[in-house]
């Protein structure tokens, strides 16, 4: 086995020595030393046996490359070993003497360490040990990288907290405004996302533009969300986006401005309402979540100064997810509703209260209650309260207090029904033509988007459409966007065509839309 | 055993040193780029002796949350060098930190900081910081990549050795992964860690790996090999498998695993196919490797084998005949020298045939080293024939090819060669004669014709060979009469060149090789040049270069042959011709001696010399005594000394058997019945000599030759009393130091200083202590040595005393080392201490001046008293006369040569003379010349 790997001088003294075995260091010392005395220059081999070691060298220049090795060691090896050493030598030396060898002392000792373990040879190629030595890790890289997402993550949903909560701030001066109004101006966003449901949650983007309905603003989202598409961050995209953020948050201020003076007390309310079709696709969810991601970021970054708790005392949330699946010859094969109500309070004096909620209520919905609110009172008079009334709500968690859900096939409650019709069309491609309509014509939706997958290679035309599209060719689709349905404009259509001859390849179709209103109409009534 | 060191680098002298204040600063302040240049000058201040101590917490603050890699990786450096206890054995408490420190990097996400770390663990030797990393440690057996895990099996194995009981599993542990490991670097550590720490479980192993080892790496056949080694002393181990194991390994593809199966194959069976096959598989490696030292080694490896096993690998010499196709002339010697060992009778006619023709190729092929090779070949066939006569009469045709050598050595080697064939094996006689007399006129120096001239004389028995033999003579002679013919030719070429001035003689001093001066003169003039340019018959031409002692022997050698003429020939006429051609010639040379054509005249002895053969040729009627003497006496004496050499030789090889042969109350070794504690200590030696190789063999003293060794540093009313135990290691002194409060106050800052004298070297700086009243402490200092010269050790001791301004210092007294712990007797053959003689510049002659009045007795004293050896053999020095002279030999552990002759002459009861030492160095001929003035004269009954 190795016991020392060293570069000596001519007299014997070391410039770097790296032992593989515990040796004490006058003994190394003196080994080299003499090992100058024992060598001679006629001879043509080069190595040397004591009684006790043998020493294997070869000249480097005025240099010696001395290895020390125990007697039984095995030669050939050795030899191999030496040479290793000396080429990995002059890879990292430029030109071999005392100074450079004393300049990279401690680089070449690393090197010799991989050269040889514990006195074993390690079988490992000049290549090999520049890999080692650079230290690039591929690991190191994607755990900085998860880092890096765990910080944005925790920084996310702080900033996302704060802007929930001065969101809600605001509403409320709203409301107050609005002189008691059962809901008016509310702004759909993402604040459950915080609450629990991330994949619900994700589609908090569109619901905080929803009051805007700007179309451009929908093509520079989506825009994002394609570059976005695998995973980081672009720069440019998340730019665009974040500008319009801006323009929000102003408006929303201007907002805050407008209503600042007006004193406030009472139960804040928000609503949010979502439906999905064929939310299962997992590919867009994912898309969404880190587009999700990337707005919250900035959002992060914009509005740093936002108060990090809610000014509210009081603060309901309420929202609702719709989702329901649908053969594509218009049968419902189901649809859920799933809402809760959420009840945060932050300041001590008030956690003692009653909820009043509107009687309007469709009372077809299965409510359950927490368990520690007095069931009957709710059933009876429509009323939140705790079953002990002496115990106050918890303060400064927030507590899912109300869930609802209902279930049906009944085709007459869905909100809003699609008709795709692809049929094809001569050499090879199909047209589709699609178009919408809402069914239940007292409610609003917002930024409607409805998705159709395309097959195929080619690019889809498009032809005559009511509100915009954006098609994603890698994920191939066409989204189709219109920014608000409502009584006054209730349907639209749009065609388009493409290569291909399965009809069958244009489903599912996928819809999402947000909605200030509530399917449950479920609601707090303000007394003031 | 003191602190193991892994890395040594030389500190620059010349830059300057920064002060631990800059360093500081430089941590605090700098950048990573700082940092870096920073930590590496701390380090390497610490690894030259400056403990740097303050330093440590300003490390941990400031370089360990880096994330650069390249300080990781000097952090390690400096964690491997830095001291991680205080004083007192505890652990410094700042070591907590550098723990957690540890644990972060064990699970880093770059596998090259884990595995570095990990490669760190194997040298960390504190099982209190070791603890907390064992789970660590272990995460890191199941790493994605091998660097990691490879390092963290090593480290597994290094932890469990120091300290089993932090990893009580570790041999399941290692065994398990051996198992479903699939890198073979991996799969290679952890076969070395399993044969190291529980060879029962590798072995378990390799049982259920048969059949794969010949599809393993390189690295992993050499681990296995070293299991099968290790475990081969095992009563239970599978020992046909493992042969036939090594057996297969044999053909491996890697030339280090043949080596290693081959040495292993021999220790686990001492079968004649197993020797057989090794010494094949060695040859074979031998022609197929092309590096120099493997072949030395491996022919070593061989030497070591025949020596072992004797005849059985006899059959193979002329395999290892073959590696004399080999150009490097180390190699082809060794290869001899073993090939000769190994010749019998059976052998002796293939190998002395391809010797020959070695040696013819000689002639015609270009090697490096072309006559030291063919002098190697002359000799080998010499010693063949010697050893077996009958192939003598082969190889002398061949030989006497080479008389004509201009390379003195080999030619001298053959005509000694010839001369003992002649004694030997009379009926070769004429003949060589014969053939000795046709190559008389290439021949080309005084030695060979010496030698050549003898024979001639005593050999030619017949009327025709003493005819031929004179003929032959007055070939080589010119023409007669000597002076005449000179003077002629001499006028001639005057008359030729006129121009040509005076010879100018230049004289210089020479050293004859029995220590005399004699001068040399020699012709420089341009006439000269040309005579040597004309061909002149080669004794002539000696014989005008003043070789009269070759003269002499021709002298001699004529007398024989005229005297033996006289016997057999009836023809009185041509008897008295020769005779008085035989006394021109003698005449000749000796007016030729005298006169300006040679360049130094003829010596009295030769002249002398001569003169008796003229008087014997001369004497009428013949001088019977003289005639006795010529003709049998110088014979029968060289048949004396053929005959005592046989006789040394016999006596040599019988006391060869003797050593070979087991007394009658030994205990006789059965190989089937050996105990298995002999194979164990054949084993041993196999591990003994790693620890050998580090220097951790602890050598047992006696404890009273240690007290022998204490010296008292301080005298006993100094209010310190101090004492030293002197401890000389090979390359270091240990001074063990005992120091005494004697004081009834506390001693603060108590420092022990040392300085040096001569070629030593303090290794550590001293740190101060605080002694309280009475109290005692012991120091260590560590003093490297790296030359034999006499060493003084000054030294004193500072302290504070209560006061703050009293600093007292105790002077210590010197230490002086003893250079004889450092020389040791040495043997080297004659010719290399001639030439060193010449060569070393030292000299230090010291008078003989003595109470000893036995000169035998005198020598033996110096050689105990310098641990010299004494080269002059037994036989020279035996017998009583009054003069006595031999030369004596040693070398340092250092490898530095000392030379002594020593010249003595009894007058009367005292002894007078003197002893002259020689050596490369001022130092060592210094220090044994006072060794041997202090000590000649006191003489111990």
């Amino acid at each position: 086995v190795v016991i020392s790997a060293s570069v000596c001088t001519k007299t014997g003294k070391a410039i770097l020595s790296r032992q593989f075995m515990d040796i004490s260091r006058s003994r190394i010392e003196g080994l080299l030393a003499s090992f100058p005395k024992l060598i001679d220059n006629n001879e043509q081999h080069t190595f040397v046996e004591t009684d006790s070691v043998r020493y294997v060298y070869q000249p480097l220049e005025e240099l010696f490359m001395v290895l020390i090795t125990n007697k039984n060691s095995n030669i050939l090896q050795d030899i191999e070993t030496l040479n290793l050493f000396v080429r990995a030598i002059s890879d990292y030396c430029h030109t071999i003497n005392t100074h450079e060898i004393e300049e990279m002392a401690f680089e070449l000792s690393s090197v010799f360490d991989e050269i040889v373990n514990l006195g074993y040879r390690e079988y490992v190629s000049l290549q090999q040990l520049r890999t080692i030595y650079e230290m690039e890790s591929h690991e190191e890289k994607l755990a900085a990288e998860i880092e890096k997402n765990k910080e944005k993550e925790a920084k996310e949903l702080l900033n996302r907290k704060a802007k929930s909560l001065e969101l809600q701030r605001k509403e409320m001066q709203k409301k107050m405004a609005a002189g008691g109004m059962g809901y008016g101006n509310s702004m759909g966003y993402g604040s459950n996302s915080g609450y629990g449901n991330s994949g619900y949650g994700s589609n908090s983007g569109y619901g905080s533009n929803s009051g805007f309905g700007n179309s451009g603003y929908g093509n520079n989202y989506n825009n994002n969300n394609y570059g976005n598409n695998n995973y980081g961050n672009n720069g440019g995209f998340g730019n665009n986006s974040n500008y319009n953020q801006n323009d929000y948050n102003s408006d929303n201020r201007f907002n805050n401005n407008q209503q600042q003076n007006q004193p406030f007390r009472g139960k804040g309310m928000q609503l949010g309402h979502k439906n999905n079709n064929n939310v299962n696709d997992l590919v867009s969810q994912m898309q969404e979540e880190v587009n999700n991601q990337v707005m919250a970021d900035q959002m992060a970054a914009n509005s740093p100064n936002e108060p990090p708790t809610p000014t509210e005392p009081v603060h309901a949330i309420i929202s609702e997810k719709i989702s329901l699946a649908a053969t594509h010859d218009g049968g419902l094969e189901n649809l859920e509703i799933k809402g809760d109500m959420i009840l945060r309070i932050t300041d001590p004096n008030s956690t003692r209260l009653r909820i009043q909620l509107d009687n309007s209520f469709n009372r077809n919905f299965q409510f359950k209650t927490h368990p520690q609110v007095d069931k009957k009172l709710f059933n009876s008079g429509s009323v939140i309260a705790l079953k002990d009334p002496s115990k106050p709500f918890p303060v400064g968690t927030p507590l899912g207090i109300l869930k609802w859900r209902f279930a049906t096939r009944d085709e007459s409650f869905i909100p809003l029904s699609i008709n795709c019709w692809p049929s094809l069309a001569a050499n090879g491609t199909c047209d589709v033509n699609i178009e919408y309509e809402l069914e239940v014509p007292n409610i609003t939706l917002n930024n409607v988007s409805i998705i159709i997958p395309y097959p195929g290679m080619g690019n889809p035309t498009v032809g005559e459409v009511d509100g915009s599209y954006n098609i994603n060719h890698q994920n191939r689709y066409v989204e189709w966007q219109i920014p608000i349905i409502d009584a006054d404009n209730r349907s639209g259509s749009m065609e388009f065509n493409v290569q291909g001859n399965d009809t069958n390849s244009f489903f599912p179709v996928r819809v999402n839309f947000t909605s200030s209103q509530s399917f449950s109409n479920i609601n707090v009534s303000i007394n003031l | 055993m003191t602190e193991p060191c892994y890395t040594l680098i030389q500190q620059d002298d010349d830059k300057e040193q920064s002060t631990i204040q800059d360093l500081k600063k430089a941590l605090e302040h700098g950048r990573d780029e700082q940092k870096i240049e920073t930590m590496k000058k701390i380090i390497t201040l610490m690894i030259n002796g400056d403990p740097c101590s303050q330093l440590l917490m300003h490390v941990i603050r400031f370089v360990t949350p880096s994330r650069d890699k390249r300080l990781k990786k000097l952090l390690l450096n400096y964690w491997e060098v830095c001291p991680k206890t205080n004083p007192d054995g505890k652990l410094k408490q700042e070591m907590i930190l550098v723990c957690n420190y540890y644990k972060n990097d064990l699970q880093h996400p770059n596998e090259f900081i884990r595995g570095s770390t990990l490669r760190f663990l194997c040298k960390l030797r504190e099982p209190e910081l070791l603890e907390p990393l064992i789970p660590s440690v272990r995460d890191c057996l199941n790493h994605k990549y091998a660097y990691v895990r490879k390092n963290a099996i090593f480290a597994i194995y290094s932890i469990y050795k120091n300290f089993p009981y932090l990893i009580p599993d570790a041999t399941e542990l290692i065994s398990n992964i051996l198992v479903v490991e699939t890198d073979m670097s991996c799969k290679r550590n952890a076969l070395v860690t399993l044969a190291n720490i529980s060879l029962p479980l590798a072995a378990e192993y390799l049982n259920s790996v048969w059949s794969q080892i010949d599809s393993f790496d390189e690295a992993m056949q050499l681990a296995v090999i070293e299991i099968i080694m290790k475990d081969c002393r095992n009563p239970t181990a599978n020992k046909s498998k493992y042969i036939q194991c090594i057996f297969s390994l044999l053909q491996s593809n890697y030339a280090s695993v043949k080596y290693d199966a081959a040495t292993t194959l021999v220790t686990l069976s001492s079968h004649e196919t197993a020797v057989k096959a090794s010494a094949s598989c060695y040859i074979s490696l031998i022609m197929k490797v092309p590096d120099n030292n493997v072949k030395l080694i491996v022919l070593n490896k061989l030497n070591e084998l025949r020596e072992k096993h004797g005849r059985i690998i006899d059959g193979m010499t002329m395999d290892i005949l073959c590696v004399l196709s080999s150009p490097d002339i180390e190699v082809r010697r060794k290869c001899i020298d073993i090939a000769l060992e190994m010749v019998s009778s059976r052998n002796v006619d293939e190998v002395v045939s391809f010797l020959k023709k070695e040696l013819v190729k000689t002639h015609d092929q270009e090697y490096e080293r072309n006559t030291e090779y063919r002098q190697l070949l002359i000799h080998a066939i010499h010693t063949c024939a010697i050893k077996f006569h009958e192939v003598a009469a082969n190889v002398v045709y061949v030989l006497m090819e080479f008389l004509g050598d201009a390379h003195n050595a080999s030619a001298v080697d053959v005509i000694n060669f010839v001369k003992e064939v002649l004694e030997k094996i009379p009926e070769l006689r004429s003949k060589i004669v014969t053939k000795l007399m046709e190559s008389f006129m290439e021949m080309k120096t005084g030695r060979v014709f010496r030698g050549a001239l003898w024979i001639i004389g005593e050999y030619c028995l017949t009327v025709e060979d003493i005819e031929a033999a004179m003929n032959e003579i007055r070939n080589t002679l010119g023409d007669l009469p000597l002076l005449a013919s000179e003077q002629r030719s001499y006028e001639n070429e005057n008359e030729d060149e006129k121009k040509d001035g005076e010879e100018k003689k230049s004289a210089q001093p020479r050293v004859l090789a029995d220590g005399t001066y004699a001068t040399e003169s020699a012709f420089s003039s341009s006439t000269n040049a040309k005579k040597e340019n004309k061909q002149k018959p080669p004794i002539r031409a000696l014989l005008l270069k003043s070789d009269f002692y070759l003269g002499t022997v021709l002298a001699a050698t004529l007398t024989k042959l005229i005297l033996r003429y006289e016997e057999l020939c009836q023809d009185a006429e041509k008897v008295n011709t020769l005779k008085s051609e035989a006394m021109l010639i003698m005449t000749g040379i000796i007016n030729l001696g005298r006169s300006k054509f040679v360049n130094s005249t003829i010596d009295e002895d030769s002249v002398e010399r001569i003169m008796t053969c003229l008087r014997t040729l001369s004497s009428v009627p013949e001088d019977k005594l003289l005639k006795e003497a010529f003709l049998n006496d110088s014979r029968n004496a060289y048949s004396q000394l053929v005959r005592t050499q046989d006789k040394k030789a016999a006596q040599e090889k019988e006391l060869n058997k003797k050593n070979h042969a087991i007394q009658v109350d030994d205990v006789i070794n059965f190989s089937l019945l050996k105990s298995k504690k002999n194979v164990q200590s054949e084993n041993d030696e196999i591990e003994a000599d790693l620890t050998r190789a580090t220097g951790s063999s602890s050598k047992t003293a006696k404890v009273t030759s240690q007290l022998s060794r204490v010296m008292q540093l301080t005298g006993f009313s100094d209010p310190v009393y101090a004492e030293a135990y002197v401890n000389v290691h090979q390359y270091n002194i240990l001074l063990d130091i005992l120091i005494v409060n004697q004081t009834s106050e506390t001693l603060q800052n108590l420092t022990l200083e040392f300085s040096t004298l001569g070629d030593l070297k303090l290794l550590e700086t001293p740190v101060p202590h605080t002694l309280r009243p009475h109290g005692f402490h012991t120091v260590k200092a560590n003093i490297k040595v790296s030359s034999t010269e006499t060493g003084v050790i000054f030294g004193n001791i500072v302290y504070d005393g209560p006061g703050a301004l009293d600093t007292s210092c105790v002077i210590l007294n010197d230490i002086h080392i003893d250079i004889m712990d450092y020389i040791k007797p040495a043997y080297c053959t004659e010719t290399k201490f001639r030439s060193m003689w010449t060569e070393f510049e030292w000299e230090n002659k010291v008078n003989v001046n003595t109470n000893i009045t036995d000169l035998r007795q005198y020598i033996n004293h110096i050689m105990k008293t310098t641990n010299m050896a004494c080269l002059t053999p037994e036989h020279a020095l035996s017998g009583e006369c009054g003069f006595l002279g031999a030369n004596m030999y040693a070398r340092s552990i250092f490898g530095e040569d000392a030379l002594a002759n020593i010249c003595l002459e009894k007058q009367g009861d005292s002894i007078a003379g003197h002893i002259r030492i020689r050596s490369k160095t001022q130092g060592i001929a210094l220090s044994l010349g006072d060794k041997i003035t202090l000590n000649q004269k006191i003489l111990k009954n």
